[in-house]
């Protein structure tokens, strides 16, 4: 049983390990890897920055700047007002 | 009932005047097709209407709103997941993979070095990357995306609404995009002038 996992299996753990617990032998195959990639570290940091940064702008979690075209703004503002007579 | 709902029933339009808008981008980043999330819309302030006794000034009207739509989005997803799955074309994006990593699992472009991330959050222009970084994901991965990471859904929930049919695919998609929006951000905005 070989303690050396492809950066690769190093990404894709990383990635799961937002979606579910790891177990120990997958932690203990993250540490071991990390101690002889430098370019894995960097990739850690960079996942863990990007997952913060998407988070923090909660009220933003939308298309930006994305707007109602008239007609369908018309249709809308219509069917409000049959639904009210 | 109150004057809340008095002011609300004389006047639904001013819904759609300060709302609308909001409304529709925050349901076109989840469904993607912008009749789609247009319906949702109208959808949404013709429920509100009928509930206004509901809203109880606890949250601002605004977030009511989303409350409700994000209960119409959820629903349309959930049913067009059981008519039409969200599809697993792992094989379609292989292509990526191989881009990422060597034929031995190495880095094919090692990630590089994000110059003081923090003070990049300040700047618009990071945030202007993001968000077309976002819109360059494949569809149904943008979709999951959206509604595991700004949405928080959890992975048996994301499988039955989006019709996956084993975890590990499920977990295999979120990496890849994941790993598309790091290298569309490295590419985009850490990239050394």
């Amino acid at each position: 049983m070989s303690l050396i996992i492809k950066c690769s299996e190093l990404a894709q753990l990383t990635s799961e390990s937002r979606d579910r617990a790891l177990n120990w032998r997958e932690r203990a195959l993250i540490r071991i890897h990390l101690v002889l990639c430098p370019p894995c570290v960097r990739f850690r940091r960079q996942m863990a920055f990007l997952a913060g940064a998407v988070k923090s702008r909660g009220a933003e979690r939308a298309v930006p700047g994305a707007t109602l075209d008239a007609s369908a703004r018309e249709r809308i503002r219509r069917s409000l007002e049959s639904k009210q007579r | 009932m109150g004057e809340l709902a008095d002011a609300v029933t004389a006047d639904p339009g001013r819904w759609l005047e300060l709302h609308g808008d909001a409304m529709y981008a925050w349901a076109l980043l989840r469904v993607r097709v912008p009749a789609l999330a247009e319906d949702m819309v109208q959808e949404t302030l013709l429920a509100a209407l009928g509930a206004v006794g509901g809203f109880r000034g606890q949250s601002s009207e605004r977030t009511w709103l989303i409350g409700i739509l994000k209960h119409k989005v959820l629903d349309h997803l959930r049913r067009s997941g059981r008519e039409q799955p969200l599809g697993e074309h792992l094989d379609e994006d292989t292509g990526h993979i191989a881009g990422w990593f060597d034929e031995t699992g190495h880095w094919s472009q090692p990630p590089g070095n994000w110059a003081e991330p923090e003070r990049v959050l300040e700047q618009e222009q990071f945030w202007a990357a993001l968000s077309a970084c976002l819109e360059r994901l494949p569809e149904r991965l943008r979709t999951l995306y959206a509604l595991r990471e700004l949405d928080g859904l959890e992975t048996d929930e994301l499988m039955d609404m989006l019709g996956i049919s084993s975890r590990n695919n499920l977990w295999v998609m979120l990496s890849r995009a994941r790993l598309q929006l790091r290298e569309c951000l490295e590419v985009n905005s850490f990239s050394p002038a």
